[in-house]
């Protein structure tokens, strides 16, 4: 699968059999194109364009070349809704340490946007391989504003607040604190928001899951504590992988979100959180979902058996030795009762060499071929990049993610593949852009690097390209890769601080 | 009557201070041939230092397809960069251009009042296999920014005739060209391959 088929889906639906599902809680992945409220009251309150939100705490205190300010992921935002109020949780990846998780959760009631906060997750003991150690959690919960100051602050002691009045369960814990020794009834839980604990005795003695396993580099689940084998109680999508993914659940309630080999959040049933008893209580991880990285959807494309046949069909000597290019167009299956991605082929212009994507707004691809025709440079050209931002990825943004996005050049000296990686869309390339971008590319970064008798060293014309988008497009976030022509095995080419070309395998 | 002496002979330090010191700044940019492609310094001039172009200069005409071209060619200095702060000079030719039906009455195409520093055609550089050729490039906003690349040289002793040879580089439209969704042709200005002579 190239691209996650629509991400958006309730994670709980009302009418679901599951006994976790109640008429007033419910979960969804949400895209933040569809959360634009939330982005602009972040945005607002940061004073940035882009989702990038002052550190605070920890973070700022400690680490060492820590950013003061930091991206909020959003490829892997979850919403939870109880009654009229939801909070959107955002992870931040690159911020924390081993006992240290940020999250970035906002807060609305009745629609309107009540808060916004950076969440430091201040574990007093080291983050446990599984992060099993969140159902217990013992440390400090801090809520920071976005002028870094702390609005609020959860002490927690084995997963509970003394401070806090217990919420659980109703009518029990005779109105003190919380923390005391829930007495399991039968026909538990009611609720997943007050759910039975876990059996908390057994918790630090437990052995880790067997049945994790899973991808190096990831997140594995939470152990067992001997509460059995996590069960996928709501399936929510399939992702490159295959792996399914959704809410796995023990028998004691534990509860994560993500496939049966990585998590990507914690869902603390005690609301581990800075306000007493509001908040989401979910803990996106570090590090996660990993699934939509370049490099993961590249190796998803070339495993896709109609992709790698649009690819063959225009590899090849005779394509390259035509006047013209040829190429593919990658759309999402939009207006039409398909279900994949449709790969129209891309028409020529009359009067050009050159094709070009078919109207419409779904093309999140494009692949085509560079010819052997004298003058002609086996990269992509401004065209190729201008038509990649404000075709692609703006179609990628609106219908899918933006990590779907990519422009793939098949030429006789190699193949490339652009992705993006940034969250901002507001590319502000005008109609005048393709006019410099023309100039600039052609008089100060291809032709020098020509040879006298017009043809190309490709590792120069690798290295002219990318200092083109260094030095005049600007834009952050588009990323180059070279892609083996027989495997399909991608290359990220950057530049180091010398100008020359880096190349670093996808993993 | 004193103090005014004073006042003017001190301004005249000052200014001859900064004409030396602009004489200076002009001294130390370093320049370098027209036949340089790598990287130069800040502020170095790629300098025709032989006057190779100036041969170029002039109006130069040719008939193709029925129509009669006419381009002016002139050397100018430009300012380019590699970034905000790493600015040079440069000596390019720059073309401005009319097409006209044969009988030249009437105009298809004519760039020839847009200014020196705003031309469609700007020079790149020298090629010298196999043959010493200057090139330029050709980029049209009028046209969706149509592209390409012009290799010119001469083919007499005299340098009267110009042999003229664009190779069209024009790739994917932007997506707000207005001849994108029509069946038209993408207008064409430029001849392919002539002979041009000198007016």
């Amino acid at each position: 699968m190239l691209f996650l088929v629509s991400c958006r889906q309730e994670f709980l639906k009302e009418d679901s059999p599951s006994h976790f599902a109640t008429q007033k809680n419910k979960f969804q992945v949400v895209k933040l194109k569809d959360i634009p409220h939330v982005s602009n009251f972040i945005k607002m309150k940061t004073g940035r364009k882009d989702l990038k939100i002052p550190m605070a705490g920890k973070s700022l205190a400690y680490s060492k070349g820590a950013l003061e300010f930091e991206s909020l992921e959003t490829d892997f935002i979850l919403k939870k809704e109880e009654d009229e109020v939801a909070y959107y949780i955002f992870g931040i990846s690159n911020a924390g340490d081993e006992s240290t998780i940020y999250n970035f959760e906002v807060k609305e009631v009745g629609g309107d946007i009540e808060r916004a906060e950076l969440i430091e997750f201040s574990s007093a003991t080291p983050y446990e391989e599984d992060y099993s150690n969140l159902f217990r959690f013992s440390g400090t919960v801090t809520a920071y504003n976005e002028q870094k100051q702390q609005v609020s602050i959860g002490i927690f002691d084995e997963g509970v607040n003394p401070e806090c009045p217990s919420t659980y369960p109703p009518g029990e814990g005779g109105g003190g604190g919380g923390g005391e020794m829930p007495v399991i009834t039968p026909g538990w839980p009611p609720d997943p928001y007050n759910p039975i604990p876990p059996d908390w005795p057994q918790w630090p003695g437990s052995p880790p899951d067997s049945g994790g396993g899973g991808e190096s580099g990831g997140n594995i689940p939470p152990n067992t504590a001997g509460c059995g084998e996590y069960m996928l109680e709501i399936f929510f999508y399939k992702n490159s992988n295959g792996d399914d993914v959704g809410l796995w659940v023990n028998e004691c309630g534990h509860q994560y979100f993500g496939s049966q080999p990585k998590s990507y959040a914690i869902m603390t049933t005690n609301k581990i959180g800075p306000h007493c008893n509001d908040g989401s209580g979910i803990i996106i991880l570090p590090g996660n979902p990993k699934d939509n990285t370049p490099c993961k959807k590249i190796t998803a494309a070339f495993a896709d058996d109609r992709f790698k046949e649009k690819v063959a069909a225009i590899d090849k000597p005779s394509v390259f030795n035509m006047d013209h290019e040829m190429g593919y167009a990658a759309g999402y299956p939009i207006n039409t009762t398909l279900t994949e991605t449709q790969y129209p082929p891309m028409e020529n212009k009359v009067g050009t060499h050159s094709v070009n994507l078919p109207s419409g707004s779904q093309y999140f691809g494009f692949i085509h071929s560079h010819t052997n025709r004298d003058g002609v440079v086996k990269m992509f050209s401004p065209g190729d990049l201008h038509n990649f931002l404000m075709r692609c990825v703006q179609a990628a943004n609106q219908h899918g993610n933006i990590s779907d996005a990519y422009a793939m050049v098949i030429t006789s000296s190699g193949n490339y593949m652009l992705k993006f990686t940034g969250t901002n869309v507001n590319f502000g390339v005008g109609t005048g852009t393709m006019k410099w971008w023309n100039k600039w590319y052609t008089e100060d970064y291809m032709e020098p690097i020509q040879n006298n008798d017009g043809t190309f060293d490709q590792n120069k014309v690798e290295k002219a390209f990318l200092q083109f988008l260094k030095e005049k497009v600007k834009i952050g976030g588009i990323e180059l890769y070279s892609v083996e022509k027989e495997t399909g095995t991608a290359k990220k080419l950057t530049l180091d601080a010398k100008n020359n070309v880096k190349s670093d395998a996808c993993p | 009557m004193l103090a005014l002496k004073k006042i003017n002979k001190t301004n005249m330090k000052r200014i001859l201070l900064i004409i030396m010191l602009h004489a200076l700044a002009l001294s130390c940019a370093q320049i370098y041939p027209i036949y340089t492609t790598d990287r130069v310094p800040l502020n170095a001039y790629i300098k025709d230092i032989n006057n190779e172009l100036l041969s170029y200069e002039g109006t130069w005409k040719g008939q193709w397809d029925n129509k009669v071209f006419y381009i002016t060619f002139k050397r100018i200095k430009v300012q380019k960069d590699y970034s905000s702060d790493h600015i040079f000079y440069k000596d390019v030719l720059v073309g401005k251009f009319k097409v006209l039906t044969a009988d030249e009455v009437l105009t298809i195409y004519d760039n020839t009042n847009l200014s020196d520093n705003n031309t469609k055609i700007v020079g790149s550089r020298f090629f010298l296999t196999p043959v010493h050729r200057y090139s330029l490039i050709y980029v049209d906003p009028d046209i969706c920014s149509r592209s390409g690349s012009i290799r010119i040289n001469f083919i007499n002793s005299n340098q009267t005739q110009l042999n003229w040879k664009y190779t069209d580089t024009t790739d994917m439209l932007p997506s707000d060209c207005p001849y994108l969704n029509t069946p038209d042709p993408l207008p064409d200005p430029l001849p392919k391959e002539i002979i041009l002579t000198k007016q």
